[in-house]
């Protein structure tokens, strides 16, 4: 039993009558918290797990971990959500999405480990938490609101808006329940959710989003506006002075220094190499901090701080892919038309697509009058208006938007262009209908994670090791800091797993040592950066940059961390095995779904249009490890399928169907969620 | 590395070839450039001009070119296809050949493409005088 980190309750409510309960979160304390926590609680709500995500009897969590509220560097501030999403293709698969800030810290300082709620309101509504008292509060007024508009008026209401930023503000629940300096955190959606888009994200303060999934759209189907929460209490951690120590050491070997830098840049105003050197403020990656003035920003208890506030006030936080939406015309515009996202509630990794529009329209397919009858602007695709007019109709519905809202590949679907653009590759959607992130055809732990699971794994610890700093290094002809066989050597140290595992050749993606690092890769995500909430961009440390011997925090970090803030013991083989307790009941879920093998195909153009962009990655040929450019790559359909059944027998999950066993479930404490699956048919063999 | 005074490089351009090379083009004309960020991975964006190709491979806006330096940090595009491009479809044989010449250096990707910069700065300013000069008369 745990004696920190969790603060004893999970709130239950349901829209639909009104109740709102408690939940011991000791009931659920096995799985850890954050993502293990939240599809057990989903496992247990929804008795029908083939409903749409837009189904009332949906349960959408809100959940942190023990680390939350916490000083554990970069794994304080991240909240989990979950529950059937409404973005992936063809299916609406059980998912997660992941937004950073305060918003975690704020809920354990309430006293509370996560929120499930369930059911739809009868008008729209908004949820007030101030400690231990819960209500649902009418949203006239805040509906129609954007995203910023509604949390400032969220804290006019809850109180404390008023007050100057560091003053010490009173709750309404009595004098002595406890004061802050905070106002309250909210998460809120946009227009775009209240009108259901697949599309929609959630936005806590200024620039943290939960982009995948569409939960944007699914909240706006409760009528559910937004969660706000404030509170005053704190999170018992087992042994403060270890985990003091521990965030110390971490600092001093791990983060940027900024008295003494180690290592920086190799030209001014090259900001993608801060990634590399980890200074703060580092991954706005395309906006120059000369044009407006402007100072890191970072999530709760993060020793990182890698998004920038600016003194405009536009895009605050935005340091992610959605600083790179509009790249064209001025700073200010590309500023403007990210800050225009956040305040409709709008994800830009479906939205970004508009270039796939630009190509229908110049070759004579989309436009005034044509097959794909639009009046946008795409003769004036250069300018602000146009970007702005394009982004507003997917968030209202109008024009083309209307089918855009239902994401672009259902939008391709009922165009007719589906198949032919997801071959050809103009219409980049590899995985369930996510926009390419990663090269599907080289990075394989990317695109095999993502099509073996729900989503865009969107996890980039591993790949900033592997593929992003030899990349920059590469195209600047700069000597790589950890030449490729000390690489492989570093991470398969740190995982356990053979050097080969690392290794990108064209025979290397398909190796028994490539599978063993995908599910490894599944499982730690699974654990330490969902559940846990240690955030990617700098969880797992397989390697440091910055020290002569270059090793990593990881695995020796994240266990001493676990035990400082719970006083439990946990090996980092438990961990793993934890990771992979959870990994099989999301599988349970997408099964009982209807999720086969068959479906775990990635879209045509991934196995027939070749790379021809440089994309560093370390490779073995001949027996020599170096950093291969990876031209000219495709994924084989048949060495995929041969991978799937081999990844499904280490797992323990029927070959051909890819379905969980009853050995395998029942080996993880999983026997009710066996009964299910059985229950169903869909046990595997 | 190969130095240029543009000036002694480019003779000027008729305005028939400053039409062309400056003229939005179609589907099957476009150039395909590799976008790379930590963020976003590479992605692949198809441009319809030459000011717009400029815009990506040097990171700003073609008219600020050296004002605003490298925002876009890595803009990839394949040096021989980029040169066929600039040749065969943009029309502007000078500029391809000159182009050809610095991308046949043994340096970096970036530095190629810094070494580059003088010779568009040079061409894109001879095409908008005359464009200019087209407009007022």
């Amino acid at each position: 039993m745990a004696t920190g980190g969790y603060v004893g309750k999970i709130l239950y409510v349901n829209l639909t009558d009104g109740r709102i309960e408690e939940i011991p979160t000791s009931k659920y304390e096995q799985w850890g918290g954050g993502h293990g926590m939240g599809s057990a609680v989903f496992f247990d709500l929804v008795k029908d797990k083939t409903i749409d995500g837009f189904d009332p009897e949906n349960v959408v969590t809100f959940m942190t971990s023990p680390f939350s509220g916490t000083l554990t560097p970069s794994a304080s501030g991240r909240t989990e959500v979950q529950g059937i999403g409404v973005q992936s293709y063809p299916v609406g698969w059980f998912t997660r999405a992941n937004f950073g800030g305060r918003f975690s810290a704020e809920l354990k300082y309430a006293g509370w480990d996560g929120i499930a709620i369930q059911g739809k309101a009868e008008k729209p509504v908004w949820i007030n938490i101030v400690n231990g008292e819960v209500s649902i509060e009418d949203a006239v007024g805040i509906w129609g609101l954007n995203t910023h508009e509604a949390q400032q008026k969220i804290w006019s209401i809850v109180g404390g808006d008023e007050a100057e930023n560091g003053e010490w503000r009173g709750m309404s629940t009595g004098r002595d329940s406890g004061r802050t300096t905070q106002r309250p955190a909210v998460v809120t959606i946009g227009v775009a959710g209240e009108n259901l888009n697949r599309n929609a994200m959630l936005l806590h303060d200024s620039g943290n989003s939960a982009g995948q999934g569409g939960f944007g759209g699914v909240l706006g189907s409760k009528n559910l506006k937004a969660v706000s929460v404030v509170g005053t209490g704190s999170v018992p951690v087992a042994d403060p002075a270890a985990l003091m120590d521990l965030r110390m050491e971490l600092q001093a070997g791990f983060a940027y220094n900024v008295e003494e830098p180690v290592l920086e840049a190799p030209m001014a105003d090259f900001p993608f190499y801060g990634i590399i050197t980890r200074s703060p403020g580092a991954s706005t990656v395309m906006w120059k901090g000369k044009d407006h003035p402007n100072r890191p920003q970072g999530c709760i208890g993060c020793f990182r701080a890698c998004r920038r506030r600016w003194e405009n006030g536009v895009a605050n936080g935005d340091g992610c892919a959605e600083s790179t939406y509009w790249m064209m015309g001025t700073q200010d515009e590309n500023m403007a038309a990210t800050h225009l996202l956040d305040q409709l509630g709008l994800n830009h990794y479906d939205a970004k697509n508009y270039s796939y529009l630009l190509a229908l329209y110049k070759m004579g397919i989309l436009g005034p009058g044509m097959q794909i009858d639009t009046k946008l602007p795409f003769e004036n695709y250069k300018s602000y208006a146009f970007i702005e007019a394009y982004t507003k109709a997917i968030a209202n519905r109008e024009d083309i938007g209307a089918d855009l809202a239902e994401g672009f590949a259902r939008a391709a679907e009922k165009w007719g262009r589906y198949e032919e653009d997801t071959t050809s590759g103009i219409l980049a959607l590899p995985n369930w209908g996510f926009s390419e992130h990663y090269d599907p055809r080289i990075e394989v732990e990317w695109s095999y994670g993502s099509i073996l699971g729900d989503r865009d794994i969107n996890e980039h610890g591993l790949n900033t090791h592997v593929h992003w700093a030899p990349q920059v290094q590469a195209m600047v002809k700069q000597a790589p800091l950890v030449p490729a066989e000390q690489l492989v050597n570093l991470i398969a140290e740190a995982t356990g797993l053979e050097p080969e595992g690392w290794d990108y050749s064209p025979d290397g993606i398909y190796a028994d040592a490539k599978i063993a690092a995908v599910a490894w890769h599944r499982h730690y995500s699974r654990f330490w950066i969902q559940s846990m909430g240690m955030c990617d961009t700098a969880w797992p440390m397989l390697v440091n940059q910055v020290s002569e011997d270059h090793k990593g925090a990881t695995p020796e970090y994240e266990p001493r961390l676990f035990e400082a803030v719970t006083g439990t013991v946990l090996s980092y083989e438990d961990s793993l095995e934890l990771g992979r307790k959870i990994w099989n009941l999301d599988k349970a879920i997408w099964v009982l779904q209807g999720r086969h093998r068959d479906q775990e195909v990635h879209t045509g153009y991934v196995y027939s249009v070749p790379t021809t962009a440089p994309y560093f990655l370390p490779a073995k040929v001949d027996g020599v490890w170096d950093y291969s450019t990876c031209v000219g790559r495709t994924l084989d359909r048949e060495k995929w399928e041969g991978v799937k059944t081999r990844f499904f027998e280490l797992e323990g999950w029927d070959p051909a169907t890819g379905w969980p066993t009853r050995a395998t479930l029942e080996a993880l404490d999983l026997s009710a969620v066996a009964d299910e699956l059985d229950a169903a048919g869909k046990l595997g063999a | 590395m190969v130095e240029y005074e543009a000036e002694e490089l480019f003779a000027q351009p008729d305005a028939e070839l400053a039409e062309r090379a400056m003229r939005e083009l179609s589907w099957a004309e476009r150039l395909t450039i590799s976008k790379m960020n930590p963020a976003t991975g590479t992605e692949n964006v198809d441009v319809y001009n030459l000011p717009h190709a400029v815009l990506h491979l040097f990171g700003t806006r073609w008219d600020r070119l050296l004002l605003d330096g490298s925002r876009a940090g890595i803009a990839y595009v394949d040096t021989t296809r980029f040169v066929a491009w600039l040749g065969d479809v943009v029309g502007d044989k000078a500029l391809a050949e000159a182009v050809a010449e610095c991308f046949a250096q043994d340096v970096s990707y970036e530095e190629k493409i810094e070494a580059i910069k003088p010779l568009f700065k040079e061409r894109m300013s001879q095409y908008g005088a005359l464009m200019i000069e087209t407009a007022v008369e």
